[in-house]
């Protein structure tokens, strides 16, 4: 199927095969290595991107589904206020120990921040139970989330 | 890890869906969030020439609500439904077992209609639908539409019963009924519930007279046993713990259940003598508090 999709900004028209996985195209074809890539069946959360906003598992989406759509990998965010700031909260927190699963815990942060709702300190850990830390740095990686959470939504009202 | 080759087809509406279906046969399915059938397509235990992708339907996208009930389209997602203030507004207990499936991602772009056709015997939804008598729309190629209860639906683990060229179109339940309280609770220590159990009750002047207990994730398929339902009839405030005893050897006797990597065939009788009792008393306790006011 041909597409056309706006990757990180970026206007993208291309054949793709059907089969075709998201992941595989942003990281293979679009050279998107940010979005990473481990279990496969969509319960690690290292593969996180957005389609129009909306969180996905890149290794069980299909390429296809980008089709005239925005879509967002860890690259796009880069270089936005939002990122440097929560960067800035991770290291922080040292919410980040080999960094595999960081791409994917602040582009769920981010949908979550842009969900717009006041989340109770339990509603973010259930939010963030689709994304593994096989550091297990889990306390950390939830108290940077939840600052960085709490300190956006301050900044939107 | 590589889905095999197949060519997508983009269907318009109910029926081009279904006659493309007809004409592919068993070489295609139908395809919406791809949450279910793209893990079982990476694994390479289906091999399909085409999918029928049916997430741009309108008819299958929408939600109603009236006079006569709670109507979902099969394509709906669960996000969507989460999202859905008039649903959360008559349905609390129903949202809330919807934004406890999976993971965020997989909400997403899962699908009601998705789960029950892939009839996963773990399936919340399933066991939620089967406490509040829900029904299913299916349509088929001559253009006929039936309407078919949640009870029986899943024969079979992986087993809708449809017939090859009919397809689900709209989940249907009952709104919220004046008097009635649905308790919903699963146990889950990795992504898929090792127990669900939801329970309906209704009670007039302090005594329950009408319970449904549905129990799913843990035997083949979602199930309820008249004989535990029954048995918690008449139960009243004073004499409910020998109701709710009763009710869970019930259960816990009647279950069909195996030895696998989530337990013993001893361990989860246990889960389901210990659920029915939690699930069944929060939901008695509140209907009979309610009904004592």
């Amino acid at each position: 199927m041909k597409i056309a999709s706006v990757v990180n900004g970026k206007r993208q028209e291309m054949e793709v095969a059907d089969n075709t996985l998201l992941l595989d195209w942003l990281r293979n074809e679009l050279g998107l290595t940010g979005t990473k890539q481990s279990c496969e069946v969509q319960v690690c959360g290292v593969c996180t991107v957005l389609i129009d906003g909306v969180p996905v598992s890149g290794c069980t989406t299909l390429a296809v589904e980008a089709r005239d759509s925005d879509v967002t990998t860890i690259e796009g965010l880069r270089g936005t206020d939002f990122y440097k700031r929560a960067e800035g909260v991770f290291m922080r927190h040292s919410a980040v120990q080999c960094g595999f699963c960081s791409p994917g815990f602040i582009l769920t942060v981010y949908t979550l921040v842009n969900a717009g709702r006041k989340l109770s300190q339990n509603e973010i850990k259930e939010a963030l139970n689709g994304n593994l830390c096989r550091c297990t740095g889990y306390k950390s990686i939830i108290e940077a989330a939840v600052e960085v959470i709490g300190a956006e939504l301050a900044r939107k009202i | 890890m590589l889905v095999p080759p197949f060519e997508m087809h983009v269907a318009k509406s109910v029926e081009d869906a279904i006659s493309l279906r007809s004409k592919f046969g068993d070489d295609a399915s139908f395809y919406c969030g791809g949450t279910e059938l793209l893990l079982v397509m990476k694994l390479g235990l289906t091999d399909l020439a085409h999918l029928i992708d049916i997430k741009h339907v309108d008819e299958l996208r929408s939600i109603s609500i009236d006079d006569s009930g709670i109507q979902i389209g099969a394509a709906v997602t669960y996000r969507e439904i989460e999202n859905n203030p008039l649903l959360l507004a008559d349905r609390p207990e129903f949202v809330s077992m919807i934004s406890g499936i999976a993971n965020l991602r997989v909400r997403s772009v899962g699908t009601l209609g998705g789960n029950l056709a892939f009839a996963d015997p773990s399936s919340d939804p399933a066991t939620f639908l089967l406490a509040v008598n829900g029904e299913l729309e299916i349509g088929s190629a001559d253009g006929k539409r039936r309407i078919v209860p949640m009870a029986g639906f899943h024969t079979g683990p992986y087993q809708p019963d449809m017939r090859d060229n009919e397809m689900i179109v709209s989940i249907r339940m009952p709104r919220n009924p004046s008097g009635g309280v649905v308790v919903h609770e699963r146990m889950k220590l990795k992504e898929r519930p090792n127990i669900t159990v939801a329970v309906y009750a209704s009670a007039a002047q302090g005594v329950v007279t009408q319970a449904r207990v549905a129990i799913g994730s843990i035997g083949l398929i979602p199930v309820r046993f008249e004989e535990v339902d029954e048995s918690l009839v008449g139960a009243e405030l004073a004499n409910l713990d020998g109701h709710l005893k009763r009710a869970a050897t019930l259960a816990s006797d009647n279950i069909l259940v195996f030895d696998d990597a989530n337990g013993s065939v001893e361990y989860k009788r246990h889960l389901v003598d210990y659920f029915v009792q939690k699930v069944a008393r929060k939901a008695i306790e509140t209907i009979l508090e309610n009904s004592n006011k």
